[in-house]
């Protein structure tokens, strides 16, 4: 008797990881719909924004911005979206600066860039945790608009 | 007259001595008086002792007064308690057991490290439309994780106008 109970110790141990590894990776894979976090944010070299209201952009991404020219950065708008697979979500950013996102799956996303209501850009991006997209242009007086997109 | 010498007299007394020491002490009460005193007060106490001590007799045989003793002494060595080893639980047909966890964890780990792969990762870029007014740049770090894509107007002096205010 016992040396059946026994014989059954191996199989039961590897359905037990069997197990444990489809549902982790159905966890995985069934997660929740992405949120993201987007950012207007205004690059100059001007020690203040023109608005008082802008916040200065967070130290952590100042840094990533190292690359542009500009010296100073500050938060125009920042909204977190909820995004279902395959809706699309417009985002108003600012009067002239507003952004659809859709979630095409596997973390791509398809951004249209809208300035003063024209369409300027269709996007699509994979961005992730760890891959954050960023959408820059030059604006009037040396200074710039930038879109952050990450995901949280 | 020290302490050792007042011992030895006492060990004269009972016949305790070596013949050397014994033969230093006879000397010694040849000449000292307070020596002589000594051993006559140890020899009353003596003769007092040896004379009205009380006989203890014992209710049983000498045999069996020890063999309780003997009884009782290994009674207690008995009860004190056994010191059990660690892994005395375990047994060999738990090895099946403990493999199969292990390889469960094992298999786990790898798991979670497919899923979850912070390594290096290869850029695809992605795709850019638009009208053909704007044109684009995109660049990507892998140290910072971050895609650009910045976008310029094709006319000199022409600007996207996303200005905050």
């Amino acid at each position: 008797m016992s040396n059946s109970r026994i014989s059954f110790a191996g199989p039961l141990a590897w359905l037990g990881c069997f197990l444990l590894m489809t549902s982790f990776g159905a966890s995985k894979l069934a997660a929740a719909d992405p949120r993201l976090e987007v950012q207007l944010v205004w690059g100059t070299n001007d020690d203040s924004s023109p608005d008082p209201k802008h916040k200065p952009l967070e130290a952590s991404l100042v840094k990533k911005l190292g690359m542009f020219k500009w010296k100073n950065y500050f938060t125009v708008n920042r909204k977190d979206v909820l995004l279902a697979l395959n809706a699309a979500q417009k985002i108003q950013l600012s009067p002239q600066c507003e952004i659809e996102i859709k979630h095409l799956g596997s973390q791509r996303y398809e951004i249209n860039v809208f300035g003063q209501k024209k369409h300027v850009k269709k996007i699509t991006e994979k961005i992730t945790r760890q891959d954050s997209l960023t959408i820059a242009g030059d604006d009037k007086n040396d200074c710039a608009w930038i879109i952050l997109i990450r995901e949280i | 007259m020290n302490d050792e010498t007042k011992i030895k007299l006492q060990a004269y007394l009972d016949g305790e001595l070596s013949r050397r020491d014994a033969r230093g002490i006879s000397e010694l009460l040849t000449t000292d008086n307070e020596a002589q005193s000594l051993l006559g007060e140890l020899q009353m106490v003596k003769s007092a002792l040896h004379g009205n001590e009380l006989e203890l007799k014992l209710p049983e045989t000498r045999e069996f007064f020890w063999s309780k003793i003997q009884r009782e002494i290994e009674r207690s060595v008995k009860e004190e308690p056994t010191r059990v080893p660690a892994f005395a639980w375990w047994k060999p047909a738990y090895v099946r057991y403990v493999g199969g966890m292990a390889a469960a964890c094992a298999l786990l780990m790898i798991s979670f490290i497919a899923f979850n792969n912070e390594g290096p990762r290869k850029f695809v870029p992605g795709e850019i439309e638009g009208n053909g007014e704007m044109g684009s740049i995109t660049y990507h770090s892998n140290a910072d994780g971050m895609t650009v894509v910045y976008l310029f107007d094709r006319e000199p002096g022409k600007v996207v106008d996303s200005e905050p205010n």
